[in-house]
């Protein structure tokens, strides 16, 4: 039988939610329902919507069903803040990672770019541009079509520009987030190459160089066939040192004289003041002294004349001991003058003999300037190489964590903190090995970089660039190591070797009277430098099929001939560079006797004759205008006998003096004995000796 | 938009949200803040925070305040990350931890990434603790009072309050749709 539609709505309880199916007994209700709601009045209102029946708790009757769905919310609220994780979250982590693979295919090529142009650009110091890279995480290759880094110091070249890179990565490496490239290529590589656009970076300035110390002049060859001691007299006259030495003896005797002259003059009138003086008392005859008053008063004349003479005596003493003192120092100092004098025209005497190195000294400089200009380039890619790997070695040994409290290790910019490298097998960057070969122009290029890295002593070799260059017959081989390794004491050693390579000098040659000269060298050596900077160099060269591109003057002429029947140069150099120090630059050619040998004849016929003219220059030229400068000798050396003479004199006027007054005081107690006889003998008066 | 967040905020203090999930978004938001983005590290602490019942709009919002100000403690937490990485007890495990994989691309060798990491770690209990407490004592005894305060009614009149009541009834309502 149906109920009646009102009873059957009545009776239907109001639906609570899930939580509230089960009945739940007092205690689970207030631990698991009250307890979990926030809000003072929903509790009450819950407590207040069910009540206790047979020991679990239900519903009161007669909720309405706003009440019922206010209970179903509380409940799902209940619900919600039970746990700890969340569901939902795991499809946020998908779309995520889903949109971390689109970043990867669309962006992470151009984030790549930028990173390793800013990685580039804080080691250079100048912009840097990665030209269309490509990266694929699966394979590990790495790509990009080319590579510019902009020179610091000249803006608008480029350091390298490169041509298609691939490198292999090793991927256990990116897992540590190490980069270590296993291998790489490089299609092209050029140097020095100019830019459109500058390439210095706002902060970072281009650095100003040094400039090169200019090597001492070597002297010039003397052309003897036309001859003139005076005129190479002339020209030399900057580098001769008697003229100095001379002037400063002159000087000395000048100073002497000034000092002295008034005094000694001044001296000289009080002894003889003092020589008048004395000679009355010095006449005083004792034996006539007649009594004890007579005898007292010629004592005290002569103890007045004592005085006297030692003031005059202590004054002259000082004059002449003085005087002696600076001709000493003067006489010292022409000695100097005269041995500079004979430097001098040994020196003149050796610009015309050619066996006595005038040749290798001409010729130092220019192949000093020879080597500069053309290891110029080497040189400073090698500087600039060194520079940034031990600014990268810098930086990582900055970063050990034993270093962290250094000064210098505390960045003033901390606002990305501070990488600590801890110790490892991995260092940050790993290069193993980029080989590059290709074309320019007619010439063959090949190189090869081993073992680059942030760590040197984590790597199996020392960093290696080998370089070669073929062009026909010319071949050029280098091999560069920087052993940046802690145990290594170099920091670097280079060994080259050219055969065959066509060179032209010109205007280096001038002063040997050559025009200019070519051939073909060989020309094989080393450089090797410390950490703590400078180099050694050691270079052997041969040139062979000389040509001379004209000559003038007697001696280009000769040599130009010499060169042609010789036909080859020898030349042994070392080139070494101290930091703070001279340059070293040693060279030993065949050119003095190729030199020597040409100008045999010329020697026999003019060298005697130039040497006695030179003989008689320097002759005319110390008698004329150094002698002079001794002007105040002859009369220094007159007040210095002056001085010693009257040193004399005073001392013997004092002596006779002395002796007067003993002979006066023995005369005066034989006196004072006889007027008074009986008394006992007067004491024997103190002596007056000065 | 930051309207909206505070409101959400107010929504979720006096709502039935737990207390412990409001001061766990908090500690976690500090945490955030402290540890610099870019890196393994905070990818996975987002992650993992993302998939916690922390509440995640007071997560966004301590950590948005706390990424503005965090810059200012940059020197203290380079001076406090370095020191735990140069302590030489510690030495073995980070050089252990340097090799393993993936880990150092948390980056934890960085002395921000550590400090931060450090002084979060360091605040999260305290700032957990204490933050449920005072939520607590604020949803028992303070929002009564406020709510049924002259001035709170007065405040209500000025239209910017009127706005944020607004808005605070918008995502109330929109919480409750969730619930």
């Amino acid at each position: 039988m149906p109920k009646p539609a009102g009873i059957a709505k009545a009776a239907k309880a109001p639906k609570l939610g899930k939580l509230f199916r089960k009945p739940l007994s007092e205690a689970d209700f207030q631990r698991k329902i009250l307890k979990a709601i926030e809000q003072p009045q929903d509790r009450d209102f819950l407590s207040a919507s069910f009540e206790a029946r047979d020991g679990v708790m239900v519903p009161k009757p007669g909720l309405d069903a706003k009440a019922a769905a206010r209970i179903g919310k509380l409940g799902k609220t209940i619900l919600a803040n039970r746990g700890l994780l969340k569901a939902g979250p795991l499809l946020a982590t998908t779309l995520v990672a889903g949109g971390a693979v689109v970043y990867g295919a669309f962006f992470l090529n151009s984030s790549l770019e930028r990173l390793i142009e800013m990685a580039l650009e804080s080691v250079f110091e100048a912009r840097s541009d990665v030209i269309g890279l490509r990266f694929d995480p699966i394979g590990m290759d790495f790509s990009m079509s080319g590579l510019t880094i902009a020179d610091r110091d000249a803006p608008m070249t480029n350091l390298v520009e490169t041509g298609r890179i691939a490198l292999f990565l090793n991927p256990e490496a990116l897992l540590l987030g190490r980069v270590h490239i296993e291998e790489a290529s490089v299609a092209a590589i050029a140097l020095g190459t100019p830019r459109d656009f500058s390439g210095a970076l706002p902060d970072k300035p281009a650095r100003i160089s040094e400039p090169e110390p200019e090597g001492p002049a070597g002297p010039p060859l003397v052309d003897l066939a036309a001859f003139d001691a005076k005129a190479l007299l002339r020209r030399e006259m900057d580098k001769l040192k008697s003229a100095e030495a001379w002037t400063d003896a002159g000087a000395a005797w000048d100073g002497a004289k000034a000092e002295w002259a008034a005094r000694a003059e001044t001296s000289k009138a009080a002894v003889a003041r003092l020589k008048d003086s004395s000679r009355a008392v010095l006449a005083l005859e004792p034996a006539k002294i007649a009594t004890a008053a007579d005898a007292a008063s010629a004592i005290a004349k002569v103890k007045e004349a004592i005085e006297a003479a030692k003031g005059a005596s202590g004054e002259a003493v000082a004059v002449a001991g003085g005087l002696a003192g600076d001709v000493e120092a003067a006489r010292a100092l022409e000695k100097a003058a005269r041995d500079a004098l004979s430097a001098d025209l040994a020196y003149l005497l050796s610009l015309v003999d050619f066996r006595s190195g005038a040749a290798a000294g001409v010729l130092e400089p220019v192949l000093r300037e020879v080597l500069s200009s053309k290891a110029e380039t080497a040189l400073y890619y090698g500087r600039r190489a060194l520079e940034a790997a031990l600014k990268i070695r810098e930086l990582a040994l900055r970063s050990r964590p034993e270093n962290l409290d250094a000064p210098e290790s505390v960045a003033e910019d901390v606002s990305k903190g501070r990488d600590i490298r801890f110790k490892s097998d991995w260092p940050a960057f790993r290069l193993d090995r980029l080989a590059a070969s290709f074309r320019a122009g007619d010439a063959e290029w090949s190189a090869a970089l081993e073992f680059v890295s942030t760590d040197p002593d984590l790597v199996p070799g020392a960093t290696a660039l080998s370089l070669g260059w073929i062009r026909g017959a010319s071949v050029v081989e280098t091999t560069a190591v920087a052993d940046l390794r802690s145990a290594s004491p170099d920091a670097f050693a280079v060994r080259f070797r050219a055969s065959s390579v066509p060179f032209k000098l010109t205007d280096q040659l001038s002063v040997i009277g050559l025009d200019g000269l070519a051939g073909l060298a060989d020309v094989s050596g080393s450089v090797s430098g410390p950490k703590a900077g400078g180099f050694v160099a050691a270079i052997g060269a041969k040139a062979a099929g000389l040509r001379v591109l004209g000559s003038s003057g007697t001696i280009g002429t000769i040599v130009a001939g010499a060169l042609g029947k010789t036909g080859y140069l020898d030349a042994d150099l070392e080139w070494s560079s101290v930091p703070g120090g001279e340059d070293s630059f040693k060279a030993d050619t065949n050119v003095d006797e190729l030199i020597a040998s040409a100008l045999s004849e010329m020697t026999a016929k003019y060298v005697a004759k130039a040497r006695a003219e030179i003989e008689q220059a320097v002759s005319a030229w110390a008698s004329d205008s150094l002698a002079p400068l001794l002007g105040s000798k002859s009369s220094v050396e007159g007040l210095l006998g002056a001085a010693r003479g009257d040193e004399k004199a005073v001392g013997e006027i004092k002596t006779a003096l002395d002796r007067k007054l003993a002979d006066l005081e023995t005369r005066a107690k034989t006196l004072a004995a006889g007027a008074l006889p009986g008394l006992p003998a007067l004491p024997t008066l103190p002596s007056l000796k000065p | 938009m930051f309207i909206k967040k505070i409101a959400r905020l107010i929504v979720a203090l006096n709502s039935n949200v737990s207390r412990g999930q409001i001061a766990a978004g908090m500690a976690t938001g500090l945490l955030l803040a402290l540890v610099p983005s870019g890196n393994l590290l905070w990818i996975a602490l987002f992650f993992v925070s993302f998939m916690t019942k922390a509440n995640y709009g007071m997560t966004m919002l301590v950590m948005g305040v706390g990424k503005l100000l965090v810059p200012l403690l940059a020197r203290p937490l380079d001076a406090l990350g370095a020191s735990l990485l140069g302590m030489p007890f510690l030495r073995s495990l980070f050089e252990r931890l340097y090799d393993l994989p993936i880990l150092p691309l948390t980056r934890f060798n960085n002395t921000l990434v550590m400090g931060g990491l450090a002084l979060g770690l360091a605040l999260w209990l305290p700032l957990f603790f204490g933050a449920r407490a005072l939520i607590h004592a604020y949803r028992e005894k303070l929002a009564p009072e406020i709510a049924g305060s002259k001035l709170v009614k007065a405040l209500f009149k000025i239209p910017l309050a009127q706005k944020l009541a607004g808005a605070v009834s918008t995502a109330s309502r929109l919480a409750r749709a969730f619930e």
